[in-house]
């Protein structure tokens, strides 16, 4: 893998906008095609099967979680809730209650093996970005070259496979009224209607309780039978209406059971499972005997409240958004074996369980927060595998 | 399999030329609701039936999630008609749903919409939490990561 500069497109914003992504700047640019990675088809093999690997070993930890019942006030779970995950976990005749996707977030350096930073499970964004605009990019700049991205063809692909389980009425899509959220759900809803299902759009502060019928309804009263909700498990399980969540049989999608699977403490759970797996980085509940490592609240999203320490002292800490009350997880720190170029997240996609691309985050500092920038990236042949161009990548770490 | 060059979006465009369409420079939004909240014809506060109330509306608050009133007093439920709210920039609601953070219990759908319930619905129980890291964050107010 390397990382190449390239001139933005003369008309980057207008080109981007047009396919449907118009928050691509901040204060800075977060879109940000001034540079984009190349991968060798055996990179992209070496993070296709350690993304496949983690989700067995991530499902198996979820299963651990649900079937001893050890973990619940570890992971800050409320245990009010055990029943609807158990529920969830053992749907399907006892497959699980389907997902539709989710994002790992890996640090690699290309040498050593991709580590697992945290799993993304439940309300994963920069879906856009990852399925659709680094794709065109793509053909306005390399048509000839590929990508790690069949991102958008698996989502259709998945909702018609989620159709058999889906009750008779329409799928609904639920999120904030906020820009990100709602492009990322009308995204998803609308590749679920390119997968054949009626959906329907419903903000999340719009849906009701009909305690007559026991269910939850949308804007207009219709009985939410099933639900895409890009709103995270832990919010809706203790706001008011999450008394209401186990009585209820709207079917879920993410299920509840992606409540252990995104919750960071599933990092501590994973290691004690498998510990010196080499795609897992040494994980705790407390903090044990490491000197070097990131603090990372249970349920912080966008690096918030993460805090960095290498050999005792603070590295980095993330923005402050009130997370940490609910307990941390204390991971030993992942540090590249040769210097790169820009911190780097690579955001592994799956879509029903399967990898199916990827999404590239860089940061000037080492936590990856909502404003670090995506970077696109393409494959190809002489990505790097030539011991000449790795040192070319350590040389431009060196310049840095 | 290699995939088109071009993938095939609508809904998603539609919502993104909503977003470009909207006034960055604009702190918050009128919107005409409904006794239930929902977003319903600005025509319809400025017409409002003889004993509705005055159209002076409440400002949705992003640090709570609830509602207060422009001159800072407490959130005040109303008894039925149309009137004014004001939806903080970020907030861009509509597609027929209600303002975040809006809570109330009473009988369920309105006049301007089919399919309504009979039965008791309660509204707004989801969607407080976003609105508090709305209202603690220093970028917008997110349920992704």
């Amino acid at each position: 893998m390397e990382r190449r500069e390239r001139e933005p497109r003369q008309d980057w914003r207008r080109r981007v906008e047009e396919v449907g992504f118009p928050i691509h700047t901040a204060d800075t640019p977060y879109w940000d095609e001034s540079a984009f990675w190349a991968f060798t088809p055996g990179d992209v093999e070496i993070l296709e099967r350690a993304t496949a690997g983690l989700q067995e070993l991530v499902l198996a930890a979820v299963g651990h979680v649900v079937e001893t019942g050890r973990y619940w006030e570890r992971l800050a779970i409320p245990r009010e809730m055990a029943p609807l995950v158990a529920r969830s976990w053992e749907g399907v005749d006892g497959d699980g209650d389907p997902s539709i996707y989710g994002r790992m977030d890996l640090a690699w350096d290309g040498l050593g093996t991709p580590r697992l930073l945290e799993y993304n499970a439940d309300t994963p964004t920069g879906l856009v970005e990852a399925a659709v605009v680094q794709w065109h990019w793509l053909q306005d700049v390399d048509p000839a070259a590929d990508q790690w991205n069949s991102i958008h063809e698996r989502l259709v692909a998945g909702w018609k496979e989620l159709a058999p389980w889906l009750p008779v009425g329409p799928l609904h899509f639920a999120s904030l009224p906020v820009p990100e959220d709602a492009l990322t759900t009308t995204y998803l809803q609308d590749t679920a209607a390119q997968g054949g299902l009626r959906t329907s759009f419903v903000e999340m502060g719009a849906i009701g309780w009909d305690e007559g019928k026991r269910a939850f309804v949308d804007g207009d009263g219709v009985e939410m039978r099933a639900c895409f909700k890009l709103y995270p498990w832990e919010w809706m399980a203790r706001e008011t209406f999450g008394a209401m969540l186990p009585r209820a049989h709207t079917r879920w999608i993410e299920p509840a059971w992606k409540m252990v699977a995104s919750n960071k403490g599933i990092l501590a759970v994973l290691w004690e499972l498998n510990p010196g797996h080499p795609n897992l980085l040494p994980a705790f509940l407390e903090p044990g005997d490491l000197r070097s490592y990131a603090r990372k609240p249970l349920l912080s999203r966008e690096g918030a409240n993460v805090t960095l320490v290498r050999d005792g002292e603070v590295l980095a800490e993330g923005t402050d958004d009130g997370y940490g009350k609910e307990g941390h997880v204390w991971q030993a720190l992942w540090e590249p074996s040769v210097p790169m170029p820009r911190s780097l997240s690579i955001g592994s996609w799956l879509v029903r369980g399967v990898p199916a691309g990827a999404g590239l985050r860089e940061s000037e500092g080492p936590i990856t927060g909502n404003l670090s920038r995506f970077v696109p990236h393409l494959v190809s042949e002489d990505a790097g595998g030539d011991p000449r161009l790795r040192a070319r990548f350590r040389a431009i770490g060196e310049g840095r | 399999m290699r995939k088109p060059a071009s993938i095939r979006l609508g809904l998603l465009l539609a919502v993104s030329a909503l977003l470009l369409s909207c006034d960055g420079e604009k702190p918050q939004e009128k919107r005409c609701v409904d006794d239930d909240g929902r977003y319903v014809d600005d025509a319809l506060c400025t017409t409002a039936a003889p004993g509705a109330p005055a159209a002076d509306g409440g400002v949705a608050s992003s640090a709570t999630g609830g509602w207060d009133q422009p001159d800072g007093g407490t959130a005040a439920p109303r008894s039925g008609g149309y009137h004014f709210i004001w939806i903080p920039y970020g907030m861009f609601g509509g597609m027929g749903s209600y303002a975040p953070g809006y809570v109330r219990t009473g009988p369920g759908g309105a006049a301007t919409s089919g399919a309504a319930t009979s039965t008791p619905v309660s509204r707004g129980g989801f969607g407080a939490t976003g609105a508090t890291h709305a209202g603690s964050s220093s970028s917008a107010a997110t349920a992704g990561s």
